[in-house]
């Protein structure tokens, strides 16, 4: 028997205009490269959840050919997120009219499992585990059910957990790995679509497991660089200190996700230069705490703005660069915010800046709300849940201006001239702190 | 600086060993390198050398050749 495991990958963006703005900006490029050939973690996790005397195969999208023959198994497991869900739903209608059953699962999925089912033979919610083990034993015995529900808790104590089969991925081109070393986030930001939908709190991996996982992928490569697939790696700073100790030796370079408040503590911001963190990724989202106000319930990130430029230089002069998120079309955003977030950005010294306009992906709390209050532009758009296209009336402007104003700050940002400025002054702080 | 100094920094820099890297090769995807490890190379040698390469050009040093080559080119101390 064996299982095709096939992940939807890659990055899109529906707006004509800026998807020919985009693909002329170096460092909207660089980045979208470098998401689209992340392997899929999610799917390397059910391959380690199916048992042995199943022969998996580990598949992306861009490997299979539309035109071409369907590459033959039992059964197909898909993982999709919501961008690419119409195309994962077309690949599996085609495998089921091909007579071969398919399994969906991931985000979307999870969020959505009513639409999802009318693609597939059974259906995933939640993680993997606790549920893919069950389905496979089913469908070996001709009783596959319709939907299997994954754990929300305890899924990286034992029985559940299962390091991913990073072997699946030996001989591929992949200059990125990642490793998740946990599931959620406290601060429960409205319009988070990640893995805090699919676990009903922070769960954390043991330190030895996540070193574990680290030295596992380091064997099927010889330099690769580490992503660590989290939605905030460092909330626990003592857990955090004591993974940065562990991989000290381990001798990678890595990123992450996580937020301002590493730069709160001198000890963690020493252990991650030294450990290897050549960059974190951060959601400011804005660059005013009155446009923060409410998007995440303890109102988190508003009381930290008036301090984000002094973390920001005080991560950066740790040798550790920062690429800061911001998010378009908050509720108190209005035409004004534009210009304040390239006049941030500059005063900054960010390396690296990633501008998104906020998407409200189906069962986020944001989707709700804006649904409630009559302001999604379509009633199903998930192909535009791309982070940069416009799916709902903005509070304080129109679709236009908002849509305008992206565009003014990609073009304001992601030129040449100001790429250039952001790398010099990186290269300043880096020769500052060479001995 | 002589190639054999400048395989020593940029060795001691990006960890990797570049004793059979060709002079032609390209560093970034003969040693899969990070974009911000070879950032972190050129601004080594800036710091050695005190030289500065130029800001829009960083991306055309790829190989130790094109490194050394704009070295002994800069006439700067």
């Amino acid at each position: 028997m064996k299982i095709g495991l096939i992940a939807m990958s890659g990055v899109r963006v529906r707006s004509p205009e800026l998807a020919e703005l985009g693909v002329t900006l170096p460092q909207f490029v660089s980045r979208g490269k470098v998401i689209a050939s992340l392997p899929s973690l999610g799917l390397l996790t059910v391959a380690a959840l199916t048992p042995d005397d199943v022969e998996v195969a580990y598949r992306e999208i861009g490997e299979v050919d539309p035109e071409a023959e369907l590459e033959p198994f039992d059964l197909v497991g898909i993982s999709s997120f919501t961008a690419q869900i119409d195309e994962a739903y077309a690949l599996a209608d085609r495998y089921r009219k091909a007579g071969v059953p398919v399994v969906l699962g991931g985000l979307h999925v999870s969020l959505m499992p009513e639409e999802a089912a009318q693609h597939a033979d059974a259906i995933v919610v939640n993680g993997a585990e606790g549920a893919w083990p069950r389905l496979v034993e089913d469908f070996k015995n001709n009783r596959m059910q319709a939907r299997y529900d994954g754990l929300r808790a305890d899924v990286f104590k034992a029985p559940n957990y299962v390091k991913p089969k990073f072997e699946l991925l030996r001989g591929r081109p992949y200059n990125r790995l990642t490793v998740q070393t946990s599931r959620g986030c406290p601060l429960r930001c409205e319009f988070c679509a990640a893995s805090i939908r699919i676990t009903s709190g922070f769960q954390q991996k043991p330190v030895d497991v996540a070193v574990e996982e680290i030295e596992s992928a380091l064997e099927v490569t010889d330099h690769a660089f580490f992503e660590l697939a989290d939605d905030n790696t460092f909330i626990n700073k003592k857990w955090g200190k004591e993974f940065l100790r562990a991989i000290i030796p381990l001798g990678i370079t890595w990123f992450t996700e996580t937020d301002i408040s590493v730069a709160e503590d001198e000890e963690l911001l020493e252990l991650l230069a030294r450990s290897g963190c050549r960059q974190i990724l951060v959601g400011l989202e804005s660059p005013s705490g009155e446009d923060l106000d409410g998007i995440d319930p303890g109102n988190w990130k508003r009381k930290r703005c008036d301090q984000y430029l002094e973390l920001v230089d005080r991560t950066q002069s740790a040798g550790i660069a920062v690429n800061g998120c911001f998010i378009l079309g908050l509720d108190n955003h209005t035409r004004d915010t534009f210009p304040r977030v390239k006049e941030f950005v500059d005063k900054s010294g960010l390396l690296e800046v990633q501008i998104t306009v906020q998407t409200p992906f189906p069962g986020t709390p944001l989707y709700d709300r804006l649904k409630l209050e009559g302001r999604l532009l379509q009633e199903r758009f998930w192909d535009r849940c791309t982070l940069f296209d416009v799916n709902f009336r903005p509070k304080n402007m129109t679709v236009e201006q908002l849509e305008e104003g992206v565009r003014w700050l990609f073009k304001e940002i992601y030129n040449e001239n100001e790429f250039n400025k952001r790398r010099r002054h990186y290269m300043e702080i880096v020769k500052s702190q060479i001995q | 600086m002589s190639e054999e100094a400048l395989r020593k920094l940029l060795s001691t820099v990006s960890g990797r060993d570049l004793s059979h890297t060709g002079l032609d090769e390209d560093l970034k995807e003969s040693l899969d390198l990070d974009s911000l490890t070879g950032l972190r190379m050129l601004a080594a040698v800036e710091k050695q050398l005190n030289l500065r390469f130029p800001d829009d050009k960083l991306d055309s040093f790829r190989t130790m050749n094109q490194i050394l080559e704009f070295i002994h080119r800069d006439p700067s101390p």
